[in-house]
């Protein structure tokens, strides 16, 4: 799935009908507009895959809230099928499609109902279960949003409101701006590094860096279009990213990135599980198991798993060494670097399908030989750009760690902030991936 | 209400600030794309006289460097591919707006269903690339494949990825190997094979295009041009044959003129195989439709206010050698053919002459050779030896013993034993022996006469036309 004019001429009928209708009708508009877009990307097993899930947690909801059934039975089926179509490669069922965004609405399934018996909400009607399960901002890649606050806005009167409008529109623009002249650009060249094997040392660790980034502007830029058009829907999603390259441990790291899944594991699994109320070695074998279903969750290689288990193991060392102290010595910026290499590490595992390929990279990254940019296909303009991007995501990011740069922007002179509109328009249209010149990127986590 | 109306009024906004960007910045990425036959633009405004349009057969029948030669005129041939009637009526439109011809030739090929042989939608791309503005639109509006019809109308949308390479500074070469619209092709098979008048076997009604050759003549009568219809002689089928007598009638009955090359292929010595394949003239041919047409374009005075323009003149040079070369290259044996070209094109003669008392050069042949430059009276001083260099029609050296020099960085030599060129002998050491070449003997072709027995082969392999 990627940016296209058919999506924004979806979203410009949807905005128009849902605005136009009156309450009531209004959540209907929003139900046709999610399965319109179900039946738009997904295959027709799949919709129906997703109906079902849709019809079990609406029954599964009225069975638990009557204590006809535990919330244990209640959830096997979700982790069965989830665990079926993740995995049914590795038991030969070659020609099975994963469903787009399984990965996704099962979660949001399984927190509703273990939410119904945490009392954070109520047993709801089918309509509004299918809403939730099928929102169709977030139902490709997230953020998994929480039923809690979605059920309140759903509840809320929706009131044409012009700042959300307008905050959520530029948030879904600024969002389709990383993704198209960003990601999608940085993209290009990650793969020109990982698809020549010939090229190592620096090149790769150009490459490395480059893919932290790219699946951070991805990620990110999906979530901000999420975000933007919930709140233009009249919804509040949480955000998903808060500058995690500028975190200082991993903790810290996974408490900025993805945040509704880190959260998601962190209320569904780690705290039922006993979090760190149950001293320390089981705290750390909790984080074990985290990371590890959270490496399975990704996808059934083994590299995911690494991938899971390496994040599990220097949380645990940078735990331990936090314990001593030693730690508040160290500058933040060196702390930021060290984690940012540290994750970008892990990112090797998690980019390259085969550990085979994992390996060589990581064999290959000290065999240093002099870097030139043309040997991995681009020329001094290209090269100057993508210095000139990295510069300024870094540079935005130091700003958003402080404030949002919609409300920062919304609050410069009408003349300062058509100056940033236009030229953000013009630096869309020039240097944005689209056309027959490209290959634009399918968001990478929309195969989870 | 009211916040609904502002986020309308400020989103329309948004839209139109895009829409600018977007035309704005669409010109700055078609720099360097360089469509065939789009080089017009460069020229003075309105220094054009005669613009050409139509297919592939436009394309090679018509080779403006022949007009230029022959009458001096500025012409410019304006086609693609099995262009389609309706993108040539959008290729002058396009045209217009910088140039203002006095003559518009239309070959009239895409009219007749022959030209399915290559019909299909990419044929609009070429031609849709050379235009611009509204213009543009309404020619990519022609297309079936709506993906492409977008992306022809809009093409920043495929452009915009030339930003890594496109070179913003203004780049002039673009004249430099012009052949001014035309395409060339040598003739692969020397055989004199006559075109064959067509008949009607069934009246039929024009073709449904025809509504652009309206439009074509509505452009043209309201700009003040002449528009002149033609086609070249090829292998045409009974159907289109039949199409294209109702194109004439059409015409006729429209006032628009017309010049049906398969009437008038025996009057200008046009055969198939040497002049045409089956479908396009080869450069000799083209050389005989477009001497008919200059001839047409004069006889007719449909020219009358040409304005010199250096830039054609200058870029003329490489596509008037070029055709020179062509038309006079060694597979050109005929040499009255040869003679009547050295007087119209750039070449150079090395001339050796063994005189005898017995002689098959005639009063008219004397007349060629003098025409050609060559200044020596070989009927009435054919006992004498004649050997000379000649250049653009001026004599460059002559002898009646000899001749050394240097010329262009080459020996050439003449006398009896022969000609050479940096020592190497040239020819068959006949009798009469003509070094036909450029000024920089890229290229050349010798001709061996044995005058004494018969003057002068004929045609290809001299003898087939005599037999």
């Amino acid at each position: 799935m990627n940016i296209s004019l058919t999506y924004i001429g979806f979203l410009g009928i949807i905005f128009t009908f849902y605005w136009l209708v009156n309450e009531k009708l209004k959540l209907l508009v929003l139900l046709l507009a999610n399965f319109v877009f179900l039946a738009f990307y997904l295959q027709p097993i799949h919709i129906i895959y997703c109906l079902v899930v849709i019809i079990y947690t609406f029954i599964m909801g009225r069975l638990y809230a009557k204590k006809h059934i535990s919330i244990v039975l209640a959830i096997v089926p979700y982790i069965v099928f989830l665990a079926f179509f993740k995995y049914f490669g590795l038991f030969g069922f070659t020609n099975i499609i994963m469903p787009i965004g399984i990965s996704f609405y099962t979660f949001k399934a399984i927190s509703y109902l273990v939410d119904i018996k945490r009392k954070k909400v109520k047993n709801q009607g089918l309509i509004n279960v299918a809403l939730y399960i099928s929102f169709f901002p977030t139902i490709v890649a997230g953020p998994i949003n929480r039923c809690e606050s979605f059920f309140k806005d759903l509840k809320k009167k929706k009131i044409f409101n012009y700042l959300n409008q307008k905050n959520g529109f530029v948030r879904f623009m600024l969002g389709a701006f990383e993704k198209i002249v960003i990601s999608d650009y940085i993209a290009t060249i990650v793969s020109e590094v990982f698809n020549n094997t010939a090229l190592t040392g620096w090149y790769l660790i150009f490459g490395v860096m480059l893919y932290a980034f790219q699946i951070y502007t991805d990620f990110d830029s999906y979530s901000n279009m999420a975000i933007g058009i919930s709140k233009m829907l009249g919804f509040d999603i949480e955000e998903n990213f808060k500058q995690p390259y500028l975190s200082k441990s991993i903790k810290e790291f996974w408490g900025r990135w993805h945040i509704s899944l880190s959260s998601w594991f962190k209320d569904y699994v780690y705290i039922p599980l006993g979090g760190n109320r149950k001293g320390v070695f089981l705290k750390y074998v909790f984080i074990i198991i985290v990371f590890t279903l959270s490496g399975m969750w990704h996808g059934a290689t083994i590299n995911f798993l690494i991938w899971g288990l390496g994040f599990a193991v220097v949380y645990i060392i940078e735990d331990l060494v936090k314990a001593t102290g030693v730690t508040t010595k160290i500058p933040s910026f060196i702390k930021i670097i060290v984690n940012f290499i540290i994750v970008s590490l892990l990112w090797i595992f998690f980019r390259n399908p085969s550990f085979n390929d994992a390996m060589r990279i990581f064999s290959n990254l000290i065999n240093f030989n002099g870097f030139n940019y043309e040997l991995i296909g681009i020329n001094i303009r290209e090269f100057v750009w993508l210095l000139f991007l990295l510069i300024i995501l870094v540079l935005t990011d130091i700003i958003r760690f402080h404030t949002s740069i919609t409300i920062k922007l919304s609050k410069c002179n009408v003349f300062v902030r058509w100056i940033v509109y236009i030229a953000l328009i013009v630096i869309f249209i020039i240097f944005g991936i689209y056309g027959p010149g490209y290959s634009s990127q399918d968001f990478i986590y929309a195969i989870f | 209400m009211k916040n609904l109306i502002k986020i309308l009024f400020k989103g329309l906004i948004l839209l139109i600030i895009t829409c600018i960007c977007w035309f704005s910045l669409t010109p700055i990425f078609r720099i360097g794309i360089k469509p065939d036959g789009s080089e017009y633009r460069l020229f003075d405004k309105n220094s054009l006289d005669v613009i050409v349009l139509g297919s592939s057969h436009a394309q090679y029948s018509f080779n403006p460097a022949v007009m230029y030669q022959e009458s001096g005129l500025y012409s410019f041939v304006l086609g693609s591919g099995c262009q389609p009637v309706s993108i040539s009526y959008n290729m002058l439109k396009e045209a217009l707006k910088t140039q203002k011809p006095e003559v518009v030739f239309m070959d009239v090929f895409t009219l007749l269903d022959d030209k399915e042989v290559c019909e299909a939608d990419e044929l609009y791309y070429v031609g849709i690339q050379q235009m611009t503005g509204f213009n543009r639109l309404e020619a990519a509006s022609y297309i079936k494949n709506k993906e492409k019809k977008y992306l022809y109308m809009f093409d920043l949308y495929m452009n915009h990825s030339r930003w890594p390479e496109i070179e913003f500074e203004k780049s002039d070469d673009s004249l430099e190997y012009s052949r001014f619209g035309y395409v060339s092709q040598e003739p692969a098979v020397f055989k004199y094979t006559p075109v064959l008048d067509y008949e009607v076997t069934e009246e039929v009604q024009v073709p449904e295009n025809i509504k652009y050759i309206e439009m074509i003549k509505k452009l043209c009568d309201k700009e003040g041009i002449t528009l002149v219809l033609y086609k070249s002689p090829y292998v045409i089928k009974q159907e289109s044959a039949n199409q294209l007598a109702a194109v004439w009638k059409w015409a006729d009955d429209n006032g628009i003129r017309y010049v049906d090359f398969f009437k008038v292929a025996a009057d200008i010595g046009f055969h198939l195989d040497l002049d045409s394949d089956t479908y396009h003239a080869t450069s000799w041919g083209a050389e005989k439709i477009t001497t008919y047409l200059t001839k047409y374009v004069v006889d007719n005075n449909l020219v009358s206010h040409h304005q010199n323009d250096s830039l054609y003149d200058e870029s003329s040079i490489y596509a008037v050698e070029q055709t020179a070369q062509s038309l006079m290259n060694e597979n050109q044996v005929d040499i009255y053919q040869l003679l009547e070209f050295a007087k119209i094109y750039p070449c150079t003669l090395l001339v050796k002459y063994t005189g005898a008392d017995s002689t098959s050069i005639t009063d008219y042949e004397n007349g060629l050779l003098n025409g050609a430059g060559i200044n020596f009276d070989f009927v009435n001083n054919k006992e004498d030896d004649y050997f000379a260099l000649i250049e653009n029609g001026a004599v460059i050296a002559e002898s009646n013993t000899g001749i050394e020099s240097d010329y262009n960085d080459h020996q050439v030599q003449i006398n009896n034993n022969g000609i050479f060129i940096d020592s190497e002998f040239q020819g068959e050491n006949g009798k009469l022996e003509i070094v036909f070449c450029d000024s920089g003997i890229y290229w050349k072709n010798v001709m061996d006469i044995n005058y004494q027995s018969y003057f002068w082969k004929q045609g290809y392999n001299g003898l087939d036309k005599i037999e």
